[in-house]
């Protein structure tokens, strides 16, 4: 299949990166960046592994074809690390023991990080619902939901 | 495959009509997803998103809305709406979960039409209509007709889905969207929405929809013009909904069995109009 050179802006900076036109983000990022933090599990929006910031909101890497990123801000967990946004979300997992075989963690980081950013403290159930689309193989998120709680929280329940 | 972006929406539709089996990518939630397993491979795509207006709420003068179909779940979970239009980011945050709903669209999921999508059974229930355009020219048809079976619409090749138009809500009106799926994000198992307005004590209008239990989204026109002028009282709700349980037309699947669709339903009806009798008579108070 022909292959074009497509620019696309990650972790505020232009990268160029030939490319499929059939190619997912997730396909760029990994393949083409060597941005490998951003993990497939399916491929099919259904576990979070590839969860990634397109425009500021939660992304699945694996359903946004890339040619369709020209254009918009793509951040990712090495973003994240770079800019320290994620380091508080990261330390507050590693000492709750919220972080087993780490497959799942970069796209939890990523949608806690963006929970983190709506401000105002985060209830159990903001967080549950917030990281509802990551799925975790090993912890049975119990230590990932007190890790962003004990981060987070301060909220009363919103009820829902 | 070639894709573009244009940026009217003239240029789309002379786009799709150049090659057969061109299609509009939306928010690609669906479309990439069957992509990455090959079920389809377009030749072209082509983006809707830097047409102007798609993804605009409109407010009409009579008290409607209008949106564009590029109008994500998250616009609409954020949505401060009235009466029985609340119905809109009820149902928005019990769709899948936050990153799918910051980038799939309304119309995208209207377009693809699956049964068990949460947008069809919603917006019948708000008797919502639909505005497609093609190459000939425009229609507009009400939303229960654009939606023929399952993963089917009235689209023809070329055409788009450009905007959705929902009617005023009721004067005391509200709504309620009961899901109820294995899990939550989970497509539904079975859902159920409800528009009703009141006139003092008793329902002036109603509309229920099923949804996840037949191809379209199911209503039962004569059991609903039965609960008009009644205080909706729970045999009246039992009545309706017991006439819904054999009006589905429920399969056999992975979430559930049609024999198991068949008994949720009466008790999940009842759930969804008890929730809107409450809410549209606090509004009254
Ligand atoms: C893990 C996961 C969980 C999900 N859970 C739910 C859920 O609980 N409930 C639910 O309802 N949905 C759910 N969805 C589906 C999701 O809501 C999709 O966003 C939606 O169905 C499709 O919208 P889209 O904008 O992504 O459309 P796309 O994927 O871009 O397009 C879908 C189809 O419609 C066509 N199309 C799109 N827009 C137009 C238009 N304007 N005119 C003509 N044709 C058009 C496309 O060509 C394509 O064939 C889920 C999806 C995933 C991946
Ligand atoms: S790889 Fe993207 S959601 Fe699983
Ligand atoms: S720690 Fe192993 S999948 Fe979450």
């Amino acid at each position: 299949m022909k292959r074009t050179l497509l620019e696309l802006n990650v972790n505020g900076e232009l990268q160029q990166a030939p490319t499929r036109p059939t190619a997912t983000l997730l396909d760029v990022l990994r393949d083409g960046l060597h941005l490998t933090g951003s993990k497939r599990g399916c491929d099919q929006g259904v576990c979070g592994a590839c969860t990634v910031l397109v425009d500021g909101r939660p992304a699945r890497a694996c359903l946004m074809l890339a040619v369709d990123c020209q254009g918009r801000r793509v951040t990712t967990i090495e973003g994240l690390n770079e800019s320290g946004e994620a380091a508080a979300v990261q330390q507050a997992l590693a000492e709750n023991g919220a972080i087993q075989c780490g497959y799942c963690t970069p796209g939890i980081v990523v949608a806690l990080v963006d929970l983190a950013r709506a401000g105002g403290g985060a209830s159990e159930n903001d967080v549950r619902r917030s990281i509802s689309g990551n799925i975790c193989r090993c912890s049975g998120y119990v230590k990932i939901v007190e890790a962003a709680v004990s981060l987070l929280g301060g909220k009363a329940s919103d009820g829902r | 495959m070639d894709y573009f972006r244009p940026e009217s929406l003239e240029e789309a539709l002379g786009l799709l009509a150049e090659i057969p089996d061109a299609r509009c990518l939306a928010g690609g939630q669906t479309l990439v997803a069957m992509m990455n397993t090959r079920i389809v491979a377009p030749p072209r795509l082509v983006s809707l998103r830097d047409i102007p207006g798609l993804d605009q709420i409109e407010a009409l003068p009579n008290g409607g809305l209008r949106m564009g179909t590029m109008v994500t779940h998250e616009t609409l979970m954020n949505l401060s709406a009235n009466g029985a239009h609340r119905l809109l980011p009820e149902t928005a945050r019990q769709i899948a979960s936050p990153a799918i709903r910051a980038f799939g669209t309304v119309g995208g999921a209207l377009c693809h039409a699956d049964p068990a999508a949460d947008w069809p059974t919603a917006l019948v229930a708000l008797d919502a209509s639909v505005h497609v355009a093609g190459i000939d020219g425009k229609r507009r048809e009400p939303l229960a007709e654009f939606l023929v079976d399952a993963l089917t619409t009235t689209l023809e090749p070329g055409e788009i889905l450009t905007h959705i138009e929902i009617p005023p809500p009721g004067q005391t009106s509200a709504g309620a969207y009961v899901k109820f799926a294995r899990v939550e994000g989970d497509f539904a198992t079975v859902a159920v929405a409800v528009s009703l307005s009141l006139s003092g004590p008793t329902c002036e209008a109603i509309r229920i929809a099923v949804g996840g239990c037949s191809p379209v989204p199911t209503r039962d026109d004569a059991a609903e013009t039965g609960l008009v002028s009644t205080e909706l009282s729970e045999a009246d709700m039992q009545a309706v909904g017991n006439s819904l349980a054999t009006a589905i037309q429920p399969e056999d699947d992975g979430r559930a069995s049609a024999a198991y669709r068949r008994m949720v339903v009466p008790g999940l009806v009842q759930r969804a109009i008890t929730l809107a009798h409450d809410r549209a008579s606090e509004a009254r108070i």
